[in-house]
């Protein structure tokens, strides 16, 4: 599992797996969303984060000795990296899905679901096709440039080769999206079940209408997986961030 | 007004946990509700009896409550200890529990080891306490390990404390709550706590080894501290590069442990957030708040606990779970007569139950059987 960052990164980022530097990723979050692609000055994080220079400034420190931020012109960008996931799936998935996705938050702006796309192996392909062609376009449009009418946006993609049918009634979307994720997040955290299934959780700032395209962009992708039979689903969505709903670090 | 109101009992009461040093957003939210429900809301006029697994914070929970008496109900008198545990003869009890009240007075009074009082002495000792009125007559909480062996129901008000092992988010809560008084023993600076993975893999040992003890956990975290503090340069964080060696030499944790459980609470958060949202559905529907709704289910999950004269099927489920509320609107009206029940929701004819209905209102809340 990778999160994607606002960085500017043209090329398809590294992968990198640092316990470490997970944590800070975790723990400076708000920090890191901040920054963005840069360049973002000292003095403009205060601003944005309404805290003390030096504080900032030796937070920021860090992140650049631990390589996770790195001096863009004038100011400072993100290192353009996903990171593994370094921690277990249940306290991931408790800060950004279960605290998240409550039942009276916002509707998504954007999102599908598909059920019936075959088995194990179908799901595999589906799953390398999405790294392929679908990830590298998403993260190169959540890093174009913010500007003052950007907003934060987490998009939830999960796809399961044993995900559990419907009920009786059909799924409304955000229904279908907890069965996916829920059938995928377990898939990933069984081992030997993990490659039948994929689960990207990623939160971006960027302009309404850049997330509106990144929508077109899943939209497509799901509207041409191939059908198949089996108990493989699909399912993405993309919703605002709540306000004050940003993961306390922990 | 509900909003208002309870929205100000909350900020009190988080003050009052925060005076204790209550750890744990778990405990904290679940006895919220349960100070609010069974002490603040009848004035403490109703004995507590706090029940749980040795170590699982009952002490804590009882300091807890005596703040929230002072803070909400405006008591004014001290926190006054008995341990029933030590009081051997029946005589020695009584007189025991006169002194007690009497330094009690205006404040708590804490019957602790009351398990150890047996049935008969426990009810004897709960109906001296409930004696007196205002002041004169403190509030009564009683602390038990153990409540397996009970054939009567309880005269108390009864908050249970989770064991630790079932609180997981406890768990998280209380391994940096320890990390800050341990780093400061140890030395340990710049280190930030530990890392969620090596947090998980602690809580992965507490749940596999039913640890229900807070005290334990606390020895588990400081020993891993003073390991930290031992490499140089000191950690940004204690990861589980360090965590997991000394977790499976000391307390036997395997790869395969910390993959299954991780696995498990992946699911069971998801089956929670959907029996969550089940609640705040009904609450929608039906007017009222969530935790009114999930104290009703948790209400009947007890009631069920105590059938067992009769089959447990729907009928017999439904019955007693409907007799118990019509107990409850019986007290909550105050008659002490059916003409003062029926007295009780208005003047007018029709606001008012007929003859016949309150007559077998009666009948089923004092079970006569007619």
């Amino acid at each position: 599992m990778a999160t994607a960052s606002t960085a500017a990164a043209a090329a398809r980022p590294v992968r990198v797996a640092d316990e470490l530097r997970w944590e800070l990723v975790r723990d400076e979050w708000e920090l890191l969303l901040a920054i963005g692609s840069g360049p973002t000055s000292v003095a403009d994080l205060c601003q944005r984060l309404s805290e003390p220079t030096d504080a900032v400034a030796a937070r920021v420190r860090v992140l650049v000795d631990h390589q996770l931020v790195q001096p863009v012109g004038d100011g400072y960008g993100l290192v353009p990296v996903f990171h593994q996931r370094q921690e277990g799936m249940a306290s991931y998935l408790r800060d950004m899905v279960i605290k998240r996705l409550q039942p009276a938050g916002p509707p998504p702006i954007a999102g599908a679901l598909r059920d019936g796309l075959g088995g194990p192996e179908a799901v595999r392909t589906l799953i390398a096709a999405a790294d392929e062609s679908l990830f590298p376009p998403v993260v190169a449009a959540a890093s174009r440039p913010e500007s003052d009418r950007s907003e934060r946006f987490t998009v939830y993609f999960a796809v399961a080769s044993d995900c559990p049918p419907a009920g009786p009634t059909s799924d409304t979307l955000q229904a279908g999206l907890m069965r996916v994720l829920r059938a995928a997040a377990v898939q990933r955290s069984h081992p030997q079940l993990a490659p039948g299934a994929k689960l990207w959780i990623a939160e971006m700032r960027t302009d309404p209408e850049v997330a509106d395209e990144i929508g077109g962009l899943f939209q497509s992708f799901m509207q041409a997986a191939p059908a198949g039979s089996g108990a493989g689903a699909a399912v993405f969505a993309i919703l605002p961030t709540p306000s004050g709903a940003a993961v306390k670090p922990r | 007004m509900y909003e208002v109101s309870h929205h100000a009992l909350d900020d009190q009461m988080t003050a009052c946990f925060d005076r204790v040093g209550l750890v744990g957003r778990e405990l904290r939210e679940r006895l919220g509700h349960e100070l609010k429900a069974k002490l603040v809301m009848s004035g403490g006029r109703d004995p507590v009896e706090v029940v749980g697994s040795a170590g699982a914070g009952k002490h804590k929970v009882v300091e807890a409550a005596h703040a929230a008496a002072t803070e909400l109900l405006g008591r004014r008198g001290p926190r006054v200890n008995l341990d029933c545990g030590s009081l051997a003869e029946p005589a020695g009890l009584e007189d025991a529990l006169a002194r007690a009240m009497r330094d009690a007075r205006d404040g708590t009074l804490v019957l602790d080891r009351f398990g150890k009082l047996g049935e008969e002495r426990r009810r004897a000792a709960l109906s001296a306490a409930s004696l007196g009125a205002g002041p004169e007559r403190p509030i009564v909480l009683t602390i038990r390990r153990d409540v397996a062996g009970d054939t009567q129901p309880s005269p108390a008000q009864r908050i249970e404390v989770q064991p630790l092992h079932a609180r997981e988010e406890d768990i998280w809560d209380l391994i940096d709550h320890f990390f800050e008084a341990a780093s400061e023993d140890a030395g340990l600076e710049g280190c930030r706590g530990f890392s969620r993975q090596s947090k998980a893999d602690i809580a992965e040992v507490v749940r596999q080894t039913g640890l229900a003890s807070v005290r334990r956990l606390r020895e588990i975290v400081r020993e891993l501290v003073f390991e930290a503090a031992s490499v140089s340069p000191a950690p940004l964080k204690v990861t589980s590069e360090l965590v997991r060696p000394w977790l499976e030499q000391h307390c036997g944790q395997t790869t395969g442990d910390r993959q299954a459980r991780d696995a498990a609470l992946v699911a069971s958060q998801f089956d929670a957030l959907a029996a969550r949202s089940m609640v705040e559905r009904f609450s929608e529907l039906h007017g009222v708040p969530a935790e009114l709704i999930q104290r009703q289910a948790d209400l009947v999950q007890e009631i069920i606990g105590y059938i067992d004269d009769v089959p447990r099927s729907y009928r017999n489920i439904v019955d007693r779970a409907e007799d118990i509320q019509r107990v409850g609107l019986w007290l909550v009206t105050g008659a002490e007569t059916q003409a003062d029940f029926r007295r009780f929701f208005g003047e007018e004819r029709f606001m008012r139950p007929t003859k016949s209905v309150a007559w077998a209102f009666f009948n089923r809340v004092f079970k006569r059987d007619v």
